[in-house]
């Protein structure tokens, strides 16, 4: 059984938001969700539970929805867009630089920045986001500060890839003493150190480079962690922490033991939560590795298995979509054009052979009926009485015109010599031309239109297959050669069938025609019987 | 004669218990969609129990076990939320039950048991003034320690003690999975007051969305304290099943096991 899409549920409560499908399977209410190891979900909920109905718009957006393979993101109750999972990253790449989506909670940004995998696009929602925590929630950035290492760690970054420390400073620069800020604004190598990051501040430390400023580095070390009331900085633990491990007495060190106690006590403790802490990441990041690796297995498998049904499904949907529409196109186009082409050439075709033979029938009753009149009144009908003063003629074009159509010549290229028939055939040919160009027109339109419609049907093919993967891509080619091929053959198929309609068709009015030319003879013999004198 | 309740057996037992395990963190799950009023007012509030026919807060003993039944709205689905606090919260505790009551209520699994331990809802409800005292002690008998609790096992001293502490022992020691889950062997403590976030919370896990403004409205009613957090992603429709075992997980590294390893 399908699934039918109604509509979703967004479980934040808010939009924009990745939202839960909800949908009917088997005259069920389900909900469908995505679990972390790939697989997706379908839970029965109740009835009467709420969630957002899609309007007719969205539905018809989201008609080809496929719970198996994709999942939706609403910018708000109306505006739902479906992406395939396998896809995602590409999608939620797009999604960043969508203009709808730039004043978006910048933490959803970072997740969705994270999940594409570019550098580029975690570092500046990594800035908002510290900028927002900094100016609301201070006290939670140690907290966050590690978390988001973590994070930034399952998705292979690391946090000293940004200059997140330059972020702290600046944004609580107005907050800093005095004697800090006169040594930042002072000495532009020390606001150059501390300006980047915590690993670069180790190094220049290490290698001494700081001469006579280190000094000025551990006051304003000192000063910044009292500026924070009691708050340890991360940032500050991890650079006493990185200089600690030095192993020489370097001058850095001299320094300190001379001009700042303080910083010796600051130093070993910062050493000692640096250990635990060292010791605590080293294991979660073995267990993050084991545990990614162990994903990536599985995500692997499963995006095969997605792929090949996916591919299967888009295949079978794809033909059988080309298979109607060239179905729909038979049918137009062969049927139903030539059952009306051959139908109004021949109603035409009859009708103008009836009204030439009643034109004949009356002007002979009118001239046994009123001979006189007809003699004197015989320039109202030239045709017939040329006609019949012309025998000679007449035979002659009786057999004249019985070769040429036992030599199958096209009864148009008949000179004729009778005007009657001249003009008997000049309003038959208008009406046979115009019905063979309306219906040459008409099969042209269905043609075109027909066309028209299979390439939307392989450009929608191709938009779909192209947002899951490259093999799509390939297949989707397969597929529309396949259907050119397909398409090429029935058209071929069809002008056969055109051609041998027509001929068919020519055939039956040269019967007809020769049928009314026997008859015509036939009056002339019996005219000529009943003129000549008893 | 009426069956033996449990706050006959506790109340007889009580003398022979010598040393009681330290009391653990109460946890209690409630969704996303909450959130921003929980945080305005600055407290949980209690809310009509079907099972109950109450306004009652339910909160977990030691542990943030996902229960859907817990957190039924009338939506579709809903993102869960989860809130650890102090044990010092049990002194807000007016009722304790030995397993969660809305699974013994509605459960297929449990449809046996419910029928033995009729009525439920009064013979196996602990009615405590000093919850920091009776809930340790219901762990002692049923558990005989905080390890052993959390992790599910019952003690073979428990069919010894007076009843219905040897039936309840064998309800909680009966393998009734897969359909059964922790919610079998969990305390289930009852407040039928709101529970303030400022006085007690010690962790809070939430969906990664507009998270600085979360932290700010929480640190109104939280500080000078900074409570632990952890923010979880939801870039995609994950399972709230999933989301509620992982900040189960998380709960228990961050707070729980520091108060469940303390030793008596």
């Amino acid at each position: 059984m399908t699934f039918t899409l109604l509509g979703h549920d967004a479980p934040s409560g808010r939009y924009p938001a990745a939202v839960v499908p909800v949908g009917e399977r088997e005259g069920k209410l389900v909900a469908v969700f995505s679990s972390k190891n790939g697989n997706v979900i379908e839970e029965a909920v109740a009835p009467e539970a709420k969630f957002v109905r899609h309007q007719r718009e969205a539905q018809d957006r989201l008609r080809y929805f496929n719970a198996a393979t994709s999942a939706l993101f609403a910018f708000d109750e109306r505006d739902v867009v479906s992406y395939p999972i396998a896809g995602e990253q590409r999608f939620f790449e797009s999604l960043l630089t969508e203009p709808k989506f730039e004043h978006a909670d910048p933490y959803l940004r970072l997740a969705l920045a994270l999940e594409t995998g570019y550098d580029d696009l975690v570092g500046p929602e990594l800035v908002r986001a510290v900028a927002a925590l900094v100016e609301n929630a201070r006290p939670f950035l140690t907290s966050w500060y590690e978390q988001t290492a973590v994070r930034l760690a399952t998705h292979g970054f690391r946090l000293a890839d940004w200059n997140l420390e330059r972020v702290l400073l600046l944004t609580e620069r107005k907050q800093l003493p005095r004697s800090a800020r006169a040594i930042l604004q002072e000495s532009r190598r020390v606001e150059l150190w501390l300006a980047t990051t915590v690993e670069r501040m180790q190094m220049v430390i290490r290698e001494d480079r700081a001469g006579d400023k280190v000094a000025q580095l551990g006051e304003l070390l000192e000063a910044l962690s009292e500026a924070q009331s009691g708050h340890t900085m991360p940032w500050v633990d991890r650079a006493l922490s990185g200089a600690a491990d030095l192993e020489e007495k370097s001058a850095r060190t001299e320094i300190t033991e001379r001009r700042v106690p303080r910083l010796r006590d600051l130093t070993r403790r910062a050493q000692e939560i640096g250990t635990a802490h060292l010791h605590t990441r080293r294991h979660e990041l073995e267990t993050m590795r084991r545990n990614a690796e162990r994903e990536a297995d599985e995500f692997e498998r499963a995006l095969h298995d997605a792929w090949l049904a996916d591919l299967e499904l888009a295949r079978t949907r794809a033909t059988k979509r080309v298979a109607s529409i060239v179905d729909d196109w038979r049918l137009d186009a062969g049927a139903g054009f030539f059952v009306w082409s051959r139908e109004k050439v021949l109603r035409s075709a009859s009708q103008m052979v009836q009204t030439a033979s009643n034109a004949v029938r009356e002007e002979v009753d009118l001239f046994f009926r009123e001979p006189d009149r007809w003699r004197f009144d015989h320039k109202l009908f030239p045709n017939l009485s040329e006609l019949l003063g012309q025998r000679r003629d007449s035979q002659w074009y009786i057999d004249e015109s019985r070769h040429r159509f036992a030599r199958s010549m096209p009864f148009t290229e008949i000179h004729l010599r009778s005007p009657i028939r001249r003009e008997i055939v000049e309003l038959i040919e208008p009406s046979l031309s115009d019905a063979l160009l309306f219906s040459v027109v008409a099969a042209n339109t269905v043609v075109f239109a027909s066309r028209a419609r299979i390439e939307m049907a392989i450009k929608h093919a191709l938009l779909e297959g192209a947002g899951v993967t490259p093999g799509y891509r390939r297949a989707i080619d397969e597929w529309s050669r396949a259907a050119a091929r397909e398409i090429g053959h029935s058209i071929a198929v069809a002008r056969a069938e055109w051609q041998a309609q027509i001929k068919k068709q020519d055939d039956n009015l040269d019967r007809e025609l020769l049928t009314y030319l026997d008859e015509l003879a036939r009056i002339r013999d019996e005219t000529q019987r009943m003129r000549q004198p008893e | 004669m009426s069956d033996p309740s449990l706050q006959l057996a506790v109340e007889h037992e009580r003398a022979t218990l010598d040393r009681l395990p330290p009391p653990l963190p109460l946890a209690h799950l409630t969704v996303a969609r909450w959130l921003t009023n929980i945080l305005r007012i600055g407290e949980i509030q209690p809310r009509p129990c079907a099972v109950l026919r109450r306004d009652l807060l339910y909160l977990s003993y030691g542990g943030l076990f996902y229960r859907p039944t817990r957190i039924s709205t009338q939506q579709v689905t809903e993102l869960p939320i989860g809130l650890v606090f102090s044990p010092e919260a049990l002194r807000l505790i007016s009722s304790v039950f030995p397993f969660d009551t809305g699974a013994m209520a509605t459960h297929a699994s449990f449809a046996a048991w419910k029928d033995k331990f009729s009525p439920f809802e009064t013979r196996f409800r602990l009615t405590t003034s000093d919850a920091l005292r009776d809930t340790p002690s219901l762990v002692r008998l049923l558990y005989s320690d905080n390890s052993r609790y959390l992790r599910g096992e019952v003690t073979a001293d428990a069919v010894r003690r007076a009843e219905p502490l040897p039936l309840l022992a064998s309800f909680l020691g009966a393998d009734l999975s897969p359909e059964s889950d922790h919610r079998q062997r969990t305390i289930e403590c009852v407040s039928e007051v709101a529970l303030k976030l400022g006085q007690h919370l010690l962790w809070i896990g939430f969906p990664d969305l507009d998270t600085a403004r979360v932290l700010r409205e929480l640190y109104r009613w939280t500080q000078p304290n900074v409570p632990e957090f952890r923010a979880y992603s939801y870039h995609r429709n994950f399972n709230p099943a999933e989301i509620g075992a992982q900040l189960e997980a998380w709960a228990n590294d961050a707070v729980i096991r520091r108060y469940a390893e303390m030793q008596p």
